[in-house]
C-alpha cells in the first residue's frame, strides 16, 4: 500500500489571544484506495485536520506529505499546483458559482491547469456522467436540487483525477435519503480506486465506511 | 506541478465576476465615464474653438499696429499733423498705412430725426484702402473708390446698419448726414478687433472736406508692418506721427485682444480639465470602494478558487482585472459620450471639429490606470485570505 498521505506529529494553534490548539500530535497515514471518515463532535478539529490534509493550511509543528512531498518545502505557487492537480474538495455548502451551468461550474475545476476551454468542457461532460448527472449538464446550479449541487461540486473534485478527494461534511445539509445517494457516490466512487476522506457527524454513514478515524480535543483517539 | 491560469481565462472570470453584478458594474462605471466624457469634451471644444480663433488670428495678422495720436489727455486730434500717416509710410519696416479722421457730422435716417439722435455712430472720413489694410471683407455692395469718395456716399459698418435699420441695399437706401443726402453704397463684414469701425459710417476723405471742412488730420491710423520689427515700429511712432506732442500718442495691436481671449480659453480649459481629474479621482475612489466590498462578498469564492488550485497572484489577478475592465468600459463610454458632445457642440457652434486623437488615446490609458491604481489594494487584500479561512463554515 502506498501513503498517499503522511500526518507526522501534527500541531496546529491558531494565534490567540487566547491562542487556541486546534491539533495535537496528530499522526494519520491516508493509504491509496482508502475510504474513511473521520468523526468526532463538533471544534473537535475535524474541518483543520481537512485542510491540513487539503494543503489550505500549513501546520505549526510537524511534517505533512502528499505523496511522499513535505508541504512545508513549497511555495505558495507549488502548494496551489499540488492542490490544482492532486486534490480534490468537496464542501458542505456545495460553493458552486451561481450563474454559470453545472458543466462550467466542473469546468472551472481544471482552469488553473492552463486547460484549454474545450478540453475543460470535454473531461466536465465525463465527470458529470459519472455522478449520474449527465442529463443535467447545462443547467444551473439554482435549477438543481441540493442533491444534485452537491455531486456537481463532487464532479467538480474529481475532473482533474486527484489523488486524494477530501469532503467536508458533504452531507450536512442533505436530507437522509439524499445523503445515502451520496454516500453510494462515494462507495462507488471508492471502488473505482478513488481515495476519498468524508468528514462526517453521521455516524451511520461513518459506519458504512471501512475505516473510521474519531477525534476528540484535536487529537486522533482512535483508529480503526 | 505549477497552477497555470490562461490569460484569457483570467479576462474571462474578469468578464464573468462583472456580468454577474451589472447594476454596480454600470453604476460604477459610470463615474469614470463622467470624468473623462467631461475632459475629451473639454478637450475637444476648447481644441475645436481654439482651431478657430488661430484661424482668425492668421487670417487678420498680428503686424497690425492701430495708432490714436490725439487720443492723450488733451483730447482729440486737432493738434495731429495733416502728414502723419505719411510720415509713418517713411519708417522702413512699415508696409502698409491707412487713416480715418472723424467727421464732425451725425448720420441720421431722414432729416425729421432730432440731430442730437446719433445711436452712438460716427461719420468717418477714410482712405479707400481701408478695407484693404485692415483686411477685412464687405457683406454687401461695394466699398469707397477714389471716385465715389469724392461724391455724397457712404459705407456702413455692421452694427452701424443694423442700428439705423438698413438690412438691404436694393432699394438702395440714402441716409441724412447734416443737410445732404448720402447713398448708401456698401455693408462691411463683421470686424471682431475693430468694434469702432462696426459702428461707423465711413465716407471719402475729399467730400468730407467738402461737405464737413475735414482735414486730413487723422483719428487714427492703422499701420502693417514686417512682422519682425513690430516692437521697433511701435516704439518709434509716437514721435513719429505727433512730434509735439508724443505722450498723447497711443498705439496699441487689435490682435492683442484675441490674443489675450486665447489665454483665458486656455486657462478655462485648464481648470475644467483639472475638475474632469477630480472626477476621475472620485471615480476611482468608487471604484477601489466597490472592489473592496467584492472582495468581502466573494470570500467562498475565493476560497474555493484557492483550493481548486489559485495562486494568490491568480487571485489579484482576477480582481485587479475586474476593476481595470471596470475602469476601462467607463473610459471607452466616457470617450464616446464626450466625442458626441464635442460633434453636437461643434455643429451648433459652426465650429471645425478638432478633437485631438493623442487626448483620446490618453484618456483610455488614464482610465485603466486609474482601475489598476483603484483595484490594487482590494486585489491584494483578496490574495491575503488564508483559503483555509475563506471555506471555514
Amino acid at each position: 500500500m502506498t501513503a498517499v498521505l503522511e500526518l507526522a506529529n501534527v500541531d496546529k494553534v491558531y494565534p490567540g489571544p487566547p491562542p487556541v490548539a486546534a491539533l495535537c500530535d496528530v499522526n494519520v497515514t491516508i493509504n491509496a484506495g482508502d475510504l474513511v471518515a473521520v468523526v468526532g463532535p463538533s471544534g473537535a478539529g475535524k474541518s483543520t485536520l481537512l485542510h491540513m490534509m487539503g494543503a489550505l493550511d500549513r501546520p505549526t509543528a510537524g511534517t505533512i506529505s502528499i505523496e511522499g512531498v513535505d508541504i512545508a518545502s513549497l511555495n505558495d505557487r507549488r502548494l496551489s499546483g499540488l492542490r490544482s492537480h492532486r486534490i480534490g474538495f468537496v464542501f458542505q455548502d456545495f460553493f458552486l458559482i451561481n450563474g454559470i451551468s453545472a458543466v462550467a461550474n466542473v469546468a472551472e475545476g481544471l482552469i488553473y491547469r492552463g486547460t484549454s476551454r474545450s478540453e475543460r468542457i470535454k473531461r466536465a461532460a465525463v465527470a458529470l456522467e459519472r455522478v449520474g448527472l449527465g442529463n443535467r449538464m447545462r443547467h444551473l446550479p439554482n435549477q438543481l436540487s441540493g442533491g444534485e449541487r452537491q455531486r456537481v461540486a463532487i464532479a467538480r473534485a474529481l475532473v482533474g483525477n486527484p489523488a486524494i478527494v477530501l469532503a467536508d461534511e458533504p452531507t450536512g445539509n442533505l436530507d437522509s435519503h439524499t445523503s445515502e445517494e451520496i454516500a453510494q457516490l462515494f462507495s462507488g466512487l471508492n471502488a473505482d480506486g478513488t481515495t476519498i476522506v468524508v468528514i462526517t457527524h453521521d455516524t451511520d454513514l461513518a459506519a458504512r465506511f471501512p475505516r473510521t478515524i474519531e477525534m476528540r480535543d484535536g487529537t486522533v483517539q482512535d483508529v480503526e | 506541478m505549477k497552477s497555470r491560469l490562461r490569460l484569457l481565462d483570467a479576462i474571462g472570470l474578469g468578464v464573468r465576476g462583472l456580468s454577474s453584478r451589472v447594476a454596480r458594474a454600470v453604476l460604477t462605471a459610470t463615474g469614470i465615464a463622467i470624468g473623462i466624457a467631461a475632459i475629451v469634451a473639454v478637450l475637444g471644444i476648447s481644441a475645436s474653438g481654439r482651431a478657430d480663433l488661430l484661424a482668425t488670428l492668421d487670417e487678420l495678422g498680428t503686424n497690425l499696429l492701430r495708432v490714436e495720436p490725439g487720443a492723450g489727455i488733451f483730447g482729440t486730434g486737432t493738434d495731429v499733423p495733416e502728414e502723419a500717416a505719411d510720415m509713418t509710410l517713411r519708417i522702413r519696416p512699415v508696409e502698409q498705412v491707412t487713416a480715418t479722421t472723424r467727421a464732425e457730422a451725425t448720420v441720421r435716417r431722414n432729416d425729421l430725426i432730432p440731430e442730437l439722435e446719433t445711436s452712438g455712430i460716427a461719420v468717418l472720413a477714410a482712405d479707400t484702402d481701408l478695407l484693404a489694410v485692415l483686411r477685412a471683407g464687405i457683406n454687401e455692395g461695394r466699398f469707397i473708390d477714389a471716385a465715389t469718395s469724392q461724391l455724397p456716399t457712404m459705407v456702413l459698418g455692421p452694427v452701424a446698419a443694423e442700428r439705423l435699420g438698413i438690412d438691404s441695399l436694393d432699394p438702395v437706401p440714402r441716409l441724412f448726414v447734416d443737410g445732404t443726402w448720402f447713398t448708401v453704397l456698401g455693408i462691411m463684414e463683421p470686424m471682431e478687433i475693430h468694434p469702432d469701425l462696426e459702428r461707423s459710417a465711413v465716407i471719402g476723405y475729399p467730400v468730407a472736406a467738402t461737405l464737413f471742412e475735414t482735414t486730413r488730420s487723422p483719428t487714427t491710423i492703422y499701420v502693417r508692418s514686417d512682422p519682425d520689427f513690430i516692437d521697433d515700429v511701435a516704439e518709434v511712432l509716437p514721435a513719429t506721427v505727433n512730434p509735439e506732442q508724443p505722450d498723447a500718442v497711443q498705439v496699441s495691436r487689435p490682435s492683442d485682444a484675441l490674443d489675450a481671449r486665447r489665454a483665458a480659453d486656455e486657462a478655462l480649459t485648464n481648470l475644467l480639465i483639472g475638475l474632469g481629474a477630480v472626477a476621475l479621482l472620485v471615480a476611482g475612489v468608487a471604484i477601489a470602494n466597490i472592489m473592496v466590498i467584492s472582495v468581502l462578498e466573494r470570500r467562498m469564492e475565493i476560497g474555493v478558487r484557492r483550493a481548486i488550485g489559485a495562486t494568490r497572484g491568480h487571485i489579484r489577478m482576477q480582481f485587479l482585472i475586474e476593476s481595470m475592465l471596470l475602469s476601462g468600459i467607463g473610459g471607452v463610454l466616457g470617450i464616446a459620450l464626450g466625442a458626441a458632445i464635442t460633434i453636437g457642440y461643434a455643429a451648433s457652434r459652426d465650429l471645425t471639429l478638432a478633437v485631438p486623437p493623442q487626448g483620446l488615446a490618453l484618456s483610455v490609458l488614464a482610465a485603466l490606470a486609474i482601475g489598476a491604481v483603484a483595484g490594487l489594494y482590494p486585489a491584494i487584500r483578496a490574495s491575503r485570505i488564508p483559503p483555509a479561512e475563506a471555506v471555514r463554515k
